[in-house]
């Protein structure tokens, strides 16, 4: 992948940078990323300060653990950045919320899955509605529709059951299909 | 279905936020600190590991005479003893005769030398008396009429006997080893031998030219006990333990370096045995102790039970000392205790070992720690000298509460 930086640096060749602790490398990935993991992080947290701080725990992190990384193709490395966001990001929120997740027992029908509607929803908007969940729907929802994790292993990551992971979920996407219905009434679309 | 999500997906994957403000100066202020850092974070802690050995090592010595020495018994032993005397050996004249009154009736170990002079002494005077192979049995020297009436002579006499008078100090039989009690000198009879497997540690009596072999000891005249001054030296050391309290610093996913205090139990028993005399000495010392270690996890750290890998040093001071002692020369036995509470003692040693840790509580920074291992003594520093220790590689055990700290 070229990372359209300008100078269109080869992602092989600015590994090699990094991991040798070049600045000026460590400059360009940030300059080429920062803004996408900007927004990973938000649709975790909503409190902008928080997102500042996780944002230069995760950079630090890739900085001084990019010689662990193992290149794998083109993308990879956004994708192993972007698991070190989402991961600090939760832990984050582990260290916030004092209170254990809410636990439903209500009985959850896997098979429907509608659609909220986020079709002609711009994208900044729809961001704006999922920083708006509860952060226990919030955090489901994202592991299962972004990251694209099974309940049982959102359940294993949350420490949660199994159950709980699916209720939530459909609590996080009721709450997202009504502010939805509302934009689109308000908005008139 | 699933389609709203898929388009979700591709919708959000060239989403963008703007950066927060001084996001990257925040980073760029991180990366210089730790590039610029001279000095890894644990050098402080090894700086306060060394100053503690330094404060340790050359701290002034305590005055000797603060020790307390409790003298447990003397005990004066008739030429009778428990032993039965075989009839072919039984002695011509009563020990009496051959203890001349120069001899001390219970020679301290450092006097030895001076006792073993007087004895020697002595011996040369009997020299004369030795009858030469004419001698008929009939003169063979009889004892003075003044001990006849302290010590009544045995009643029975072997042949060889009537012919020459029997060193004092032999006895016909291997002596009893009990540690405390009863002890009598394990010397060799006449024509017994010695044990030429002699471990020379600790030597006593003053050497002598002559030979254990000489015709003139199978005759039993005493001056043949002088002639040799090996001793076997039996060392019995107990796998040394050391428990403490130790703090460990974090340096890496695997690697941490380790200081701490211990405390240490080492207890030697030495017997040594001459042709002169048997000594048993009871050791107990007890050590202070700064250790400085490497160690590598093998297993991975976040388990509860993990198995390590430590290298390192530990320095040493005791502060205790308790020493039971028992010797007999002749047959005078001494028996002594004695207790420092200050001993002059350090070691300084190189520890290598194989440990396990369990952590009781996760993400708690308190091990329980065991680490069996190999001790090697480098340096053993003794009342003002430095000393090779007859064991300096020895097995260990070392156990207790470990703290860990993250940088």
């Amino acid at each position: 992948m070229r990372i359209d930086t300008g100078n269109k640096i080869e992602e092989k060749e600015l590994i090699q940078r990094l991991k040798r602790k070049d600045p000026s490398a460590q400059r360009t990935l940030y300059e080429a990323y920062a803004r996408y993991l900007v927004a990973v992080c938000a649709r975790y947290i909503p409190d902008d300060d928080r997102v500042k701080d996780v944002l230069q725990d995760s950079f630090l992190q890739i900085f001084r653990k990019i010689g662990e990384f193992q290149y794998r193709g083109e993308g990879s490395l956004l994708a192993w950045m972007r698991r070190i966001v989402v991961n600090n990001s939760l832990k984050c929120l582990r260290k916030k919320s004092f209170l254990p997740l809410f636990e439903s027992f209500d009985m959850v029908d896997s098979d429907e899955d509608p659609d909220p509607g986020v079709s002609g929803v711009p994208v900044p908007d729809l961001l704006q509605m999922i920083r708006r969940l509860p952060d226990g729907y919030r955090k489901v929802f994202n592991l299962y529709v972004f990251e694209e994790m099974s309940h049982k292993e959102i359940a294993a990551l949350l420490g949660i059951k199994e159950n709980s992971s699916c209720s939530q979920y459909s609590r996080a996407r009721a709450m997202l299909a009504k502010e939805i219905a509302d934009y689109k009434k308000e908005k008139q679309l | 279905m699933n389609d709203w999500k898929k388009e979700l997906r591709k919708r959000f994957s060239e989403a963008s936020m703007p950066e927060p403000e001084g996001l990257w100066e925040g980073i760029e202020e991180e990366l210089s600190g730790s590039r610029k850092k001279v000095f890894p974070f644990w050098w402080p802690l090894i700086g306060v590991a060394a100053a503690a050995v330094a404060a340790i090592v050359w701290l002034p010595g305590r005055p000797q005479s603060s020790r307390s020495i409790d003298p447990v018994a003397v005990v004066e032993k008739a030429a009778a003893t428990s032993a039965p005397v075989p009839e072919e050996s039984s002695p011509a004249v009563t020990p009496d005769e051959w203890i001349p009154s120069s001899i001390p009736a219970n020679p301290h170990p450092a006097a030895l030398p001076a006792t073993v002079a007087a004895i020697q002494d002595s011996a040369d005077k009997l020299d004369e008396r030795v009858p030469s192979e004419s001698d008929s049995p009939d003169k063979v020297p009889v004892p003075s009429e003044s001990a006849e009436t302290d010590h009544p002579k045995p009643e029975k006499t072997s042949p060889q006997a009537e012919k020459y008078p029997v060193f004092p100090f032999d006895h016909p039989e291997p002596a009893p080893t009990s540690v405390l009690h009863g002890l009598q000198l394990s010397a060799r009879t006449s024509g017994s031998g010695y044990n030429s497997n002699s471990t020379t540690r600790y030597g006593f009596g003053t050497p002598d030219t002559r030979s254990y072999s000489s015709p003139a000891y199978s005759t039993g005249l005493p001056y043949a006990a002088l002639a040799n001054t090996e001793n076997e030296t039996t060392v019995s050391q107990r796998i040394p333990v050391r428990i403490g309290l130790t703090l460990s610093l974090q340096i890496g996913t695997r690697w941490s370096i380790e200081s701490g205090i211990l405390r240490s139990f080492r207890d030697i028993d030495t017997r040594i045995t001459s042709n002169y005399m048997t000594t048993y000495e009871s050791r107990r010392t007890r050590y202070w102790g700064i250790p400085l270690s490497l160690q590598y996890m093998i297993t991975k750290p976040e388990r509860p039970l993990s198995l390590y890998v430590s290298a390192g040093t530990i320095w040493e001071k005791a502060d205790r000392e308790r020493v039971v002692s028992s010797a007999q020369i002749g047959t005078y036995l001494q028996q002594k205790e004695q207790t420092d509470n200050h001993p002059d003692a350090f070691l300084w040693s190189a520890v290598g070992s194989l440990g396990l840790q369990y952590s009781p509580v996760r993400r708690w920074p308190v091990h329980i720690f065991a680490e069996p291992g190999l001790n090697w003594i480098v340096k053993e520093w003794k009342d003002g000298k430095f000393i090779s220790s007859s064991e300096p590689v020895q097995f260990t055990f070392s156990a207790g509460l470990r703290f860990s700290i993250m940088p």
